[in-house]
């Protein structure tokens, strides 16, 4: 279902589960553990849920092949806990992994966002969520 | 007509002799008239559940089967009063129905108290501190561990979402009656393309709720303060409103 790595050196994780909806509490659970002990307020870890919600709604949405599943890395810092959402499917034809609903969502709860695009056609979202107020 | 005009209560003399006669007799007159007579009590403590997203008039049934089990199981040579009696049997019944049929997926019942002591605890505390708590502040408050608290926020997606048109209050008002006709800024949310369809179709209150987090950059516990409810209850119908939206987009 899910598998963890953690890189000590970086304090870099990476979650890699499927690709259900069923199975974005994990992400959500997983970022919920790893925030927490950044101080993050109660306001700040729903802002988190929520752009994680909406990542991973994005892959399930606009992936064509389907991703199996949905990986994930965090990373925390000072300036909050920056995620990388994406899936290991392809890009559906003439989709966009962000919509403007999409961008609008995760721009009011999220800070750097980014669009990621690697050259084997996997897509993805990078943002940043700060954590006090 | 209030409850206690059209069942006054019975005096507390009258109510130990009641009982005596009926342990006697076993009459089912005297027993509905004891049942009656308490059914003031009844209301009472399922006001007290009310606004937890049950209606009052299902916390009153619930609560009169409490009294009805305390009647029946009531021994009149006990050193107590009826009512003492009956309180913890009346307020459990109604602690059960929220245990048992609150919750659309079976959490269990350690966590289901833990949710609902840490959303007091948050609200409290954002008023002590005038912020959001950290997870480490509520759970000094709790009295609890920082696991126990992540464990209680991840078990509040499973809680049974209110109703808005369930009774919100003792008015009896639904939440659609109480939040109040459109306003323009909501108009201008509904402009927005790609799902301005599907906001239509949402209660106003969540409406409001997006256009005031992502339009309006408001914190969740600004839009819990103005809408008047728990910040636990603002981000689960956000979550769930979002999560509709998301469906509606992609179906």
């Amino acid at each position: 279902m899910a598998s963890v790595q953690s890189n000590e050196l970086s304090d870099l994780i990476t979650l890699r589960v499927t690709a259900t909806t069923g199975h974005v509490g994990v992400a959500r659970a997983a970022a919920t553990a790893i925030a927490a002990p950044l101080d993050f307020t109660y306001d700040r870890l729903t802002d988190l849920h929520i752009a994680i919600d909406e990542a991973c709604g994005r892959v399930l949405a606009t992936s064509d092949p389907p991703a199996g599943h949905f990986e994930l890395t965090f990373e925390p810092g000072e300036a909050g806990l920056t995620v990388t959402v994406r899936g290991d499917g392809g890009l559906k034809p003439g989709a966009q992994f962000l919509n403007s609903w999409s961008r609008t969502i995760l721009e009011a709860v999220a800070r750097d966002i980014e669009l990621l695009e690697a050259p084997d056609g996997r897509v993805g979202v990078r943002f940043r969520v700060e954590g006090g107020e | 007509m209030s409850v206690q005009e059209r069942h006054p209560q019975i005096p507390k003399p009258e109510v130990k002799e009641l009982f005596r006669k009926l342990g006697e007799t076993e009459d089912p007159e005297i027993r509905t008239r004891l049942i009656e007579g308490h059914l003031g009590l009844v209301e009472y403590l399922a006001r007290r559940f009310a606004g937890r997203g049950e209606p009052l008039d299902d916390l009153i049934q619930v609560a009169t089967i409490g009294l009805v089990k305390a009647v029946d199981r009531f021994d009149p040579d006990r050193e107590v009063e009826f009512s003492t009696y009956a309180t913890p049997t009346i307020v459990g019944e109604l602690k059960r129905h929220f245990r048992d049929k609150g919750w659309a997926v079976r959490v269990p019942r350690r966590l289901q108290e833990l949710n609902l002591r840490l959303g007091s605890v948050i609200g409290k505390l954002s008023q002590d501190l005038q912020r959001s708590p950290t997870v480490a502040e509520i759970a000094r408050a709790a009295g609890t561990t920082e696991d126990e608290v992540l464990e209680g926020l991840d078990s509040a997606h499973a809680y049974r979402l209110i109703s808005l048109d369930a009774p919100a209050g003792e008015e009896g008002l639904s939440y659609h009656e109480q939040i109040g006709g459109n306003d323009a800024s909501l108009e201008a949310l509904e402009d927005w393309v790609s799902v301005g369809p599907l906001l239509g179709q949402l209660p106003a209150r969540e409406r409001r709720m997006l256009y005031l987090r992502f339009f309006k950059g408001k914190t969740q516990s600004e839009i819990a303060d103005e809408l008047g409810i728990s910040q636990m209850h603002v981000s689960r119908l956000l979550a769930k409103t979002l999560a509709t939206l998301r469906q509606g987009l992609e179906g």
